[in-house]
């Protein structure tokens, strides 16, 4: 149940909201300098680029202010979070594409829990992290049996291609071919163009 | 953890400045339910007066812009920096509806931590401030200018970089610009400084009134059409056009007889990239040209290629590596 001090601190927030409905300018930028240093700084932790930080804490509020009229949102703070971490997920999903920094992802919960606490409180919220993991147990659950068979050995026993046409005794051609299928399932199931790499990292993050 | 020391940790948060440790730690003394009522004493705190860093600060001025072009044209400018249309994205920051409130409201803001006020570029944006004399200034990529309370004799302000000035006149407060290397005094005129530290040259070009140039001991009186550039040890005045020394401000980018490095530099500036410059020989190559901001760094490369010896590869994003081809001896 939320304390009285929350639902103070909420009101705080949800009252300049509504100032800034009425197209309130300076109601915004009070909202503005409010959350802006700990939304970039959660950014920041999870994309761990500071420049890319402050472009989705900017996009989120330019559009906040875009469809301010449509926002109809009971907690505010919540919403403003909600924005900046699928933001944040978006570009995680994006950028490995453009340039390879996979290895600079590194999904850490540690992070979010203090945020979770401070922005979101006792709504439902699921860690990035989580978010993620779930949608590759998926994927992996969805592929057919021997492609996944050979998908975990490859990319979670970290088998060599070699090694798992002669553990399964299948044609070499073959492992490559159910690997390839499995990767192209990935990329469809993350309609972004997450990179493959990316996931796999992931994984094996996961597996430990 | 005594009272104080979660005070100052939780202060830290509001500002996006806990160190990687704290996290956890704030996270776990949240569990006990007097710091949680201390915290959320604070948070009400924050929200009364939230207090705007230089990077916050610099955001907002970037959002107004947002806000202002959306309010103008009702359609959304691509926010990401997506290096190519950066240079299309040329911030005037606070200008327009938003100056009169909102200039106010900061300053009032800023002033309670120190007399002190300060105007930021990224690389890849411009921006115009108005100061509380009516004088103007449009601050180019990447440069900086502080200034401090105006008392009724003197107002001054301090540069880094360039930046365009329309001081409004006053004769009984001159208007001084101080950068490393000189002083710069105006009654009320319009004059560029480009004053870029890396560059290794300064300029300062009037177009109209009079401007006295201090520089340690030596003191020089500029007339409109007259700019004064300064290299490591020695300056000299030259007659130019001086008004495109500030056609910057309508994104037209001139460059007259500048070495290949520099160029390089004011290229980075613009559009927001980093330059990497291989095999460089010096200064054998001088560059003078225009270019206006619709053209991506791609074909201003394309069109620098034509003349000189050079290849570029993208390297990263945002990032570039340009290379001479070095004559060979035979």
């Amino acid at each position: 149940m939320p304390t009285q001090e929350q639902d103070k601190s909420q009101r705080k927030a949800d009252k300049l909201f509504d100032q800034v409905r009425t197209g309130d300018q300076t109601a915004f930028e009070l909202l503005f300098s409010i959350y802006f240093a700990r939304l970039n700084d959660f950014a920041k932790n999870v994309v761990r680029d500071g420049m890319i930080s402050q472009d989705i804490v900017q996009e989120v509020f330019v559009k906040v202010w875009e469809t301010r009229t449509e926002i109809d949102s009971l907690n505010v703070e919540a919403f403003l979070f909600r924005l900046v971490r699928n933001r944040c997920i978006d570009y995680i999903k994006h950028v490995k594409v453009v340039n390879n920094r996979m290895l600079e992802v590194q999904i850490s919960s540690k992070y979010e829990e203090l945020y979770r606490i401070d922005f979101i409180g006792n709504e439902p919220y699921v860690l990035i992290e989580e978010e993620l993991k779930t949608k590759i147990e998926k994927t992996i659950h969805s592929l057919p049996d021997r492609c996944r068979e050979v998908f975990i050995l490859s990319r979670m026993d970290g088998l060599k291609n070699r090694e798992i046409a002669e553990k399964l005794e299948i044609n070499i051609k073959n492992v490559e071919r159910h690997l390839s299928r499995a990767l192209q399932s990935f990329r469809k199931n993350f309609t972004e163009e997450l990179h493959v790499a990316l996931i796999l990292l992931i994984i094996n993050e996961f597996i430990k | 953890m005594n009272n104080q020391e979660l005070g100052e940790i939780i202060n830290r948060y509001f500002r996006g400045q806990l160190a990687d440790h704290e996290y956890e730690l704030l996270t776990d003394s949240l569990q006990d339910k007097n710091n949680r009522d201390y915290f959320e004493t604070a948070k009400r705190e924050w929200e009364l007066h939230p207090e705007l860093d230089e990077l916050a600060y610099r955001n907002l001025n970037r959002l107004n812009y947002q806000l202002d072009k959306y309010i103008n044209t009702h359609r959304i400018p691509v926010t990401r920096r997506l290096w190519v249309k950066i240079a299309s994205v040329a911030a005037i920051l606070m200008s327009g509806l938003f100056t009169g409130s909102l200039a106010t409201y900061l300053i009032s803001r800023n002033k309670t931590n120190s007399e002190q006020l300060v105007f930021e570029t990224p690389r890849g944006e411009k921006s115009f401030v108005k100061l509380p004399d009516g004088s103007e200034v449009w601050l180019n990529a990447s440069s900086r200018l502080v200034y401090n309370t105006f008392s009724s004799s003197r107002r001054q302000v301090e540069l880094k970089g360039e930046a365009f000035f329309k001081v409004a006149r006053d004769e009984k407060a001159p208007f001084v610009v101080k950068t490393n290397e000189c002083e710069v005094e105006v009654l009320g005129t319009t004059f560029n400084i480009m004053a870029y530290d890396e560059f290794g040259r300064k300029e300062i070009t009037l177009l109209s009134g009079k401007v006295t140039v201090h520089m340690n001991d030596v003191e020089k009186i500029l007339n409109p059409g007259q700019a004064l550039i300064m290299k490591d040890n020695y300056f000299y005045i030259d007659e130019v056009n001086a008004a495109e020394a500030s056609e910057w401000v309508q994104n037209k980018f001139n460059f007259k007889n500048i070495s290949l490095s520099e160029l390089m530099k004011r290229l980075s500036n613009w559009y927001d990239v980093d330059i990497k410059l291989e095999n460089n020989t010096g200064k054998e190559v001088s560059f003078t040209g225009t270019f206006k901001n619709e053209e991506t760094i791609w074909q201003v490369l394309e069109a620098i290629k034509v003349y000189t010896p050079i290849s570029y590869t993208k390297t990263d994003l945002r990032k570039i590596r340009v290379s001479v081809h070095l004559k060979k001896t035979n």
